[in-house]
């Protein structure tokens, strides 16, 4: 009898020493024993490919960091001292992930786009593109219950369904009934436009409901202005503006806003206009916008204005 | 600071969960597929669904996750090869240099190897891999894989058995 053969335990429990004495011994008794000495330390002189961790683990991080999208910021409040300190303990000992502590160890998350426009990405999954030089500020810890976004200058929001969406400026709010929307304010004036759903405005004592494509500018010192648009989304937002059948007038007054340029000259302002131009560069927008048109302009450089024939 | 319960998706719990595993599942996922260039960029993805799924996955399941996703994923798209092993470092040299002919014949010994591995089951090879090159006990071997103790004992002594037979034919 072989129990080495029959047991269908038996070999497991010899190599991790628990068989009984008995049976240990029948075992080393016999010619089969050297062999399965032999065997089981076979594999003692060899080993697997070296595997390094911490690389490994870098290399993740980088992935996971693109996959989170461009420069997405998290900063915590500057007015509370004692988190900045604890953010700046954090980032010096364990590096990124003191972005990380930040955000939990208080849970006012500041987002300024100094340099370019950035993305955010709420707790939820709603969405803000904040402009170049604004800045939002908003609560991660009482997300769930109430989102509520500060905003100083100009950002675009995607907004997931949930609880009641505000954005609160110096002059008033915003609260979102749908998705969509822009958001600009300026000292005495507030420019919202929504490209999906509903919002409702309130500023200087009055409310607006904008539906898709619905605009106003609401003015301190005057009656508000509403206007339509056939952008799906902001300017700003894309390097790129693509407009299908807007008329020629329209497509130059956001010209006009982009650039900082005047048109003037006779011609129709009601031509449909479909294509798409640059917001960053002026020379190459003028000739996508008028080529189609056959329409011929000059550039005064000193008064910025264009004028067309 | 409020003393949460750890989270997958607190980056620093995630960096030590990979710390702390990402070599136990690179090996495994080598001794399943033989290939190690494809086993550490199985860990990275991996890894990286889990950072997707942090939400959903408690804590206290993230090898077992790992594990099992491994395997789904090493089923799903690998070709399977021969695993090779590496002469543990300093030994080898040191014998190398002393005698041509031991080299020779380790390397024999060394191909032999590599294809009794290679004729094992995968239920058998894997855990007599984790055993005999992880150092793994049974117990953990058994976590690892979500299968019971007694499974990988079995398992474990079919491999054994199995090897003899093939690394000393006629033997026994």
């Amino acid at each position: 009898m072989k129990p080495w053969e029959d047991d269908e335990t038996f070999l497991a429990r010899w190599l991790d020493g628990s068989l009984t004495a008995e049976e240990l011994r029948a075992f080393e008794e016999s010619p089969d024993y050297e062999y399965y000495v032999k065997t089981a330390g076979a594999l003692d002189n060899f080993e697997l490919e070296p595997y390094d961790t911490s690389a490994a683990f870098d290399k993740l991080h980088q992935r996971i960091q693109e996959a989170k999208g461009p420069e997405v910021r998290t900063l915590p409040q500057a007015s509370n001292s004692k988190s900045w300190m604890y953010y700046a303990a954090a980032a010096c000992v364990v590096g990124f992930i003191g972005l990380w502590v930040a955000f939990f160890a208080d849970s006012s998350v500041e987002v300024l786009a100094a340099d370019a426009s950035e993305r955010v990405a709420f707790p939820d999954g709603s969405e803000a593109m904040v402009s170049k030089g604004s800045s939002i500020r908003y609560e991660a810890n009482s997300w769930d219950e109430a989102r509520k976004v500060d905003l100083s200058g100009e950002a675009y929001f995607e907004v997931e369904k949930g609880v009641e969406f505000s954005v609160e400026v110096a002059n008033g709010r915003v609260v979102v009934l749908g998705t969509r929307f822009n958001v600009e304010e300026e000292d005495d004036k507030l420019l919202v436009t929504c490209y999906s759903g509903k919002v409702r405005v309130e500023a200087f004592g009055e409310q607006h409901i904008l539906t898709k494509g619905q605009s106003v500018v609401a003015l301190v010192d005057a009656a508000d202005q509403t206007s339509e648009t056939d952008l799906v989304q902001p300017i700003w937002i894309s390097p790129n503006v693509s407009l299908k059948d807007v008329p020629l007038g329209e497509v130059l007054d956001q010209l006009e806003e982009i650039y900082g340029v005047q048109f003037s000259g006779e011609f129709d302002r009601n031509l449909p206009f479909s294509g798409s131009f640059p917001n960053s560069d002026l020379d190459v927008a003028l000739a996508q916008v008028f080529r189609p048109f056959n329409l011929n302009f000059s550039i005064d450089q000193s008064s910025k204005t264009i004028t067309v024939e | 600071m409020e003393v949460v319960p750890s989270s997958v998706c607190d980056e620093k719990t995630f960096e030590g969960l990979f710390m702390e595993h990402a070599k136990s599942l690179r090996d495994y996922l080598f001794f399943l597929s033989g290939d190690n260039g494809l086993s550490e960029d199985l860990v990275q993805d991996i890894f990286f669904k889990l950072w997707e799924k942090c939400k959903d996955v408690p804590f206290d399941k993230v090898r077992s996750f790992l594990f099992v996703v491994g395997k789904n994923q090493f089923l799903k798209d690998v070709e399977k090869k021969k695993v090779r092993l590496n002469h543990r470092a300093g030994l080898s040299e040191r014998v190398d240099k002393e005698d041509p002919q031991h080299k020779l014949e380790q390397d024999e010994f060394k191909a032999r190897l590599e294809n009794a591995i290679d004729a094992l089951p995968d239920g058998q090879k894997e855990v007599f891999l984790m055993n005999r090159i992880q150092k793994m006990t049974y117990g953990d071997i058994a976590e690892h894989l979500e299968i019971s103790q007694k499974a990988v004992e079995k398992r474990m002594s079919k491999a054994l058995k199995k090897m003899k037979d093939l690394l000393h034919p006629n033997k026994g």
